[in-house]
């Protein structure tokens, strides 16, 4: 603006101001290319006030400035800057001055809490160099000067060759604390190593004097918290000194593993520690005990042998949950150190013993670590004399047990994972709801989801692949990484870090990892509960998601009161049916799996009557209702029910989802197994044909279902006398299982003995007798001898023994098989029939044989 | 620093007219403000960034006792909250050009974003007088924006406050934007 301007600014009075706003709220309406004559009207020739509209206009009509943003996050960096600035000009002002007995001579550092000073003896007693801490001038914290007070107290107990010790305390003229440590004239241990180009011996050589010193901290009950090369400097004569207690903590005397306030408040330490070199239970804020202090151990050792840190992004690292790559590897594909050695030799050096030290400092879990530096220190001495170390001997068992862990996070699971994270931001059905319901709210929602939007988009590309080296950065690994996150970092916003760690909750739970979910889940809620006046829908969002984890789970005396209490709010809230149908729904699931069929199925109605006007008739969720309801129907036989139910929910999806689709599948396998228990045998042999047809091209490989739709299609076709067709399907649904499920699992039992049974009807015995032997030997280890099926099981051995003409061999089969089911299942039962049928032919053929 | 329960009867009785309450209230809102910026400047370890509406929200939980407080009781502190952290991110500023001028600092940063800073210092130093202009003939408006801007607070929150509509906020703060954008656009020449 001209000066000109500005000064008709200056001079502009309330009341043309007024006139100027007036003409300027009204112009908005007014159509842009209407404008300018309609200023023409209203302003009557009055020029200046007309040229003030129209330059207020044109500022309107500018782009974004500060004045959108959020003023404090604006200011961040100049705050930032302004506060390191008045730093520097404060520890400045020390520069040659005097305190205590010292003269200050340079700034040697600069931490969160004060600074470090290099001063020298000023009393002229003697020569002496000093490391001098000074507190922050006019801290206002008393958690700072706590920890101030701390460290010199815990200095003044150490009393080693390796840690340097306190020498002198006291306070300034203007009353700052401060006290001198024995100042150390040295290299951090990693540049000295590099520097003097230090073999590995001569590596291992100065990590045991790491080991003594950490060893010693602990002996006074002292954990330093914060080993890194920069606290670890050795001297010209190759002695090493281990510096700032500042954020170490004393442990409780008899204690191993207490958490202090520290750790509950998880806010001052953290934020002070670095998270390279931090234990997994330090990032989240687990208690810190001595195993801490051996993780950074390792991740120092890990550093000196491979010139590089174990984990690129140690959060990533700490919930991977896994081991870092072998010392031995990682040498092999970057930068080695300067240790004499080139790649290959120095991976052949560190292959075996040193990978197991190292990785066994390194745990993710602090009971899988060594128990002490000390034990840590001999393995390395143990190395160095050429002895066998212990680290070796656990590491089978260790790694068997981490390969199990590790598939649990599939590739398809990672898929799934980021389908369900953008599900999230679109909103699920019940945030979709709550966004869409009231405009009044529209602007916040949009600012929530925008956060949320820009939070996700930060997380993938935090979670950067090159920066964590050969592993891949999968869904899983963004999905840890934001719940960290969350955590961490939104603390000042309830409402976006509730939602954020529903959706990540939700999607966890979906994955199964169900120990993840939980506390996401958990927090989400309390966050909610927090602030449910302003937003019961939420509140009630939350509650269903965790009800759902502890349904999934079978905890149903849990999952139901929460349950109950999002069904009570969604009613509350008048006119969101969705709502209550979706509560509804999941109570109704609850409590037909807890035996309490009726009331479930009754509630199960109400949610589908709900439902149909509230989603649609073609809705998913609406679906889902339908297909529950049918589903029950068939478990409690009630075919009347289930047939037209099932018929009416196909329809539905082969239109909503078409029809190959897997939801498609379920519908038309239950559908087919109605039909068949109906006695409609050609419709259910015509609908497994379809859900065969539908699997084998939506899925590349056989799934355990398909061995179930084949199984049931083989008993279609026996039914129907068509044998050849029937021991076809049974053959095929056995090789399924074969392949895919364990050579214990019952259902392989059951598919031999179906298989075995119409091998003896097609009038092959002998073939079937083999099978039923592994059959009965199947299913008597998974269910015991008191079972329907291991019965059944020795019933079809007993009437193909029987068939193969030994009569005598068949009789106390059949007979215990008989009795055993009798007493099961009742007479009128088809097993029981089938043996008591057997049976007979048996007397005839014991007749018929002389026995009789 | 004060106990909630001496804050909380200060601000009662800044609300009933007492003139000293209020200066020891704004004294105290002022260094917790600057506290907690600094806090949450350090606890944020990937993303270091200031929330406006996370800070005054800390500042109450911090200093009052939020069930004994009416409705009018937690506008008047919001009100409070704007000024005082318009006042703090202001000094910031000033005090950029101070150190500037004494210079001498030890802190090296890059070009860039050593230009950065300050353009954002002036900015702001820049705005707060065009705040000052828009007080003269229009008391509202300048409020208005400084609920908004400087203390973060929400449309609802600034109609309760104020006294007015919400489409009335709006049409407020879209006058007061344009009329302060006039000032704020230093790069366009004159």
């Amino acid at each position: 603006m001209s000066r000109e301007e500005s000064a008709a600014f200056d001079s502009l009075t309330t009341a043309t101001w007024v006139r100027v706003a007036e003409i300027f709220d009204r112009a908005l309406e007014i159509p842009s290319e209407h404008r300018d004559a309609w200023l023409d009207e209203a302003c009557a020739g009055n020029a200046a006030l007309r040229a003030e509209v129209v330059a207020l206009l044109a500022a309107d009509a500018a782009p974004a400035t500060l004045l959108e943003g959020d003023a404090a996050a604006a200011a961040s960096t100049l705050v930032e800057r302004v506060e390191a600035g008045e730093r520097d000009i404060e520890d400045e002002r020390w520069l040659g001055r005097r305190i205590g007995p010292y003269r200050v001579r340079e700034i040697l550092g600069q931490g969160g809490m004060g600074t470090v000073f290099l001063a020298e003896r000023a009393d002229g007693q003697f020569e002496e160099r000093v490391a001098l801490k000074l507190l922050r001038c006019c801290t206002t914290s008393d958690e700072l000067l706590r920890r101030f007070q701390q460290e010199r107290q815990i200095l003044a107990r150490l009393r080693h060759s390796t840690i340097a010790g306190l020498l002198h305390g006291g306070v300034t003229d203007d009353g700052q604390p401060y006290f001198a440590m024995e100042h150390v004239d040295g290299l951090p241990i990693t540049d000295y190593c590099d520097t003097r180009s230090l073999g590995v011996e001569g590596r291992l050589e100065l990590a045991t004097q790491v080991t003594d010193g950490v060893q010693h901290a602990h002996r006074n009950l002292v954990v330093h918290r914060d080993l890194k090369p920069s606290n670890i400097l050795v001297t010209d004569e190759g002695a090493v000194r281990l510096l700032d207690f500042g954020i170490a903590k004393l442990l409780e005397p008899g204690l191993g593993e207490t958490a202090d306030e520290d750790d509950a408040a998880g806010d001052a330490v953290t934020m002070l520690l670095t998270p390279q070199y931090a234990a997994p239970e330090q990032l989240t804020g687990q208690p810190v005990t001595t195993a801490t202090d051996v993780y950074a151990l390792g991740v120092l050792l890990y550093e000196l042998l491979t010139g590089g840190l174990p984990f690129a992004n140690a959060l990533l690292g700490v919930v991977q949950g896994g081991d870092p790559e072998p010392p031995s590897r990682r040498v092999r594909t970057s930068e080695a150190p300067q240790c004499g050695l080139d790649a290959a030799t120095l991976s052949r050096r560190l292959e075996g013993d040193l990978d197991a030290v190292v990785l066994k400092a390194l745990r993710a879990e602090p009971e899988q670590r060594y128990p002490t530096p000390e034990a840590l220190g001999e393995d390395l001495r143990r190395h160095l004399d050429k002895q066998p170390v212990r680290a070796r001997r656990a590491t089978w068992r260790y790694r068997a047990r981490k390969f199990v862990t590790r598939h649990r996070a599939s590739v398809v699971a990672a898929a799934l994972a980021i389908l369900a994270l953008l599900a999230g931001l679109a909103g699920t059905s019940w945030q979709a709801a709550e966004a869409r319901r009231a405009t009044a709210r529209a602007e916040k929602e949009a600012e929530v989801a925008q956060q949320v939007a820009d939070f996700l988009a930060t997380t993938f590309t935090s979670a950067d692949p090159a920066a964590s080296g050969e592993n891949d950065v999968t869904a899983r690994d963004l999905l840890d990484a934001a719940a960290v996150r969350i955590g961490e970092e939104l603390e000042g916003a309830p409402e976006i870090q509730a939602r954020l760690l529903g959706i990540l909750g939700v999607t966890y739970r979906q994955l199964s990892l169900y120990d993840e979910s939980r506390p996401l889940l958990e927090r989400s809620l309390e966050l909610r509960r927090e602030h449910a006046e302003s937003d019961p829908e939420a509140l009630a969002g939350s509650l269903f998601s965790l009800a759902q984890l502890e349904n999934d789970l079978g905890h149903y005396d849990v999952a139901e009161p929460l349950f109950r209490e999002a069904l009570d709010l969604s009613r509350a809230e008048s006119g969101n049916e969705r709502h209550v149908a979706t509560s509804l729904h999941g109570l109704a699931g609850l409590l037909i799996r807890t035996r309490r069929v009726d009331r479930g199925m009754e509630m199960l109605e109400k949610a589908l009557a709900l439902a149909q006007p509230a989603f649609g008739e073609q809705h998913p969720q609406t679906l889902n209702i339908l297909g529950d309801l049918a589903f029950v129907h068939l478990g409690e036989n009630r075919l009347d029910l289930a047939v037209p139910l099932l018929r009416d929910l196909l329809e539905r999806k082969r239109e909503v989802y078409g029809n190959v689709h897997p939801s498609t599948a379920i519908t038309l396998h239950n559908l087919a197994v109605a039909t068949l228990n109906s006695n409609r045998l050609e419709e259910a042999v015509t609908s497994f044909r379809e859900v065969l047809e539908i699997e084998r091209r939506l899925y590349d490989e056989d799934q355990p279902a398909t061995a179930g739709t084949l199984g049931f299609l083989g008993h279609a076709l026996r039914e129907l006398g068509k044998l050849e067709e029937a021991e076809e399907a049974y053959r095929e649904s056995v090789a399924v299982l074969r392949r895919k499920l364990p050579s214990e699992h019952p259902y392989l039992g059951t598919g031999l003995k179906n298989l075995g049974w119409i091998l003896i009807e097609l009038g092959r015995p002998s073939e079937a007798e083999s099978l039923l032997q592994e059959s009965v030997a199947i299913l008597h280890a998974a269910h015991g001898e008191d079972h329907q099926r291991t019965q059944e099981a020795l019933m079809q051995l007993g009437r193909a023994v029987l068939a193969d003409g030994r009569p005598a061999e068949a009789e106390p089969l059949l007979r215990s098989a008989y009795a055993r089911l009798l007493e099961m299942r009742g007479e009128d039962h088809s097993a029981t029939l089938l043996a008591l049928a057997a049976i007979e032919e048996l007397e005839a053929a014991l007749v018929a044989s002389g026995v009789r | 620093m004060a106990g909630t329960a001496e804050t909380t009867h200060l601000l009662r009785a800044a609300r009933g007219g007492q003139e000293g309450a209020l200066d020891q209230l704004y004294a105290y809102l002022y260094e917790e403000l600057r506290d907690l910026a600094h806090r949450q400047l350090r606890r944020g370890r990937l993303a270091r960034t200031l929330n406006t509406t996370a800070l005054v929200n800390e500042a109450y939980l911090k200093l009052i006792e939020p069930e004994r407080l009416a409705l009018e009781d937690r506008n008047h502190f919001l009100s409070l909250s704007a000024r005082v952290m318009r006042q703090v991110l202001v000094d910031y500023a000033r005090r950029h050009r101070t150190q500037k001028r004494g210079s001498g600092a030890v802190h090296e940063e890059l070009e860039e974003e050593a230009v950065r800073i300050d353009a954002r210092a002036e900015e702001l130093i820049a705005l707060d007088h065009s705040v000052r202009r828009l007080e003269k003939i229009d008391q509202r408006l300048a409020r208005v924006v400084e609920l908004r801007f400087f203390g973060g607070c929400s449309t609802e929150e600034i109609a309760g406050i104020v006294g007015i509509s919400t489409p009335t906020v709006k049409r407020d703060w879209r006058k007061a934007r344009a009329f302060l954008q006039r000032f704020l656009d230093t790069s366009e020449p004159a």
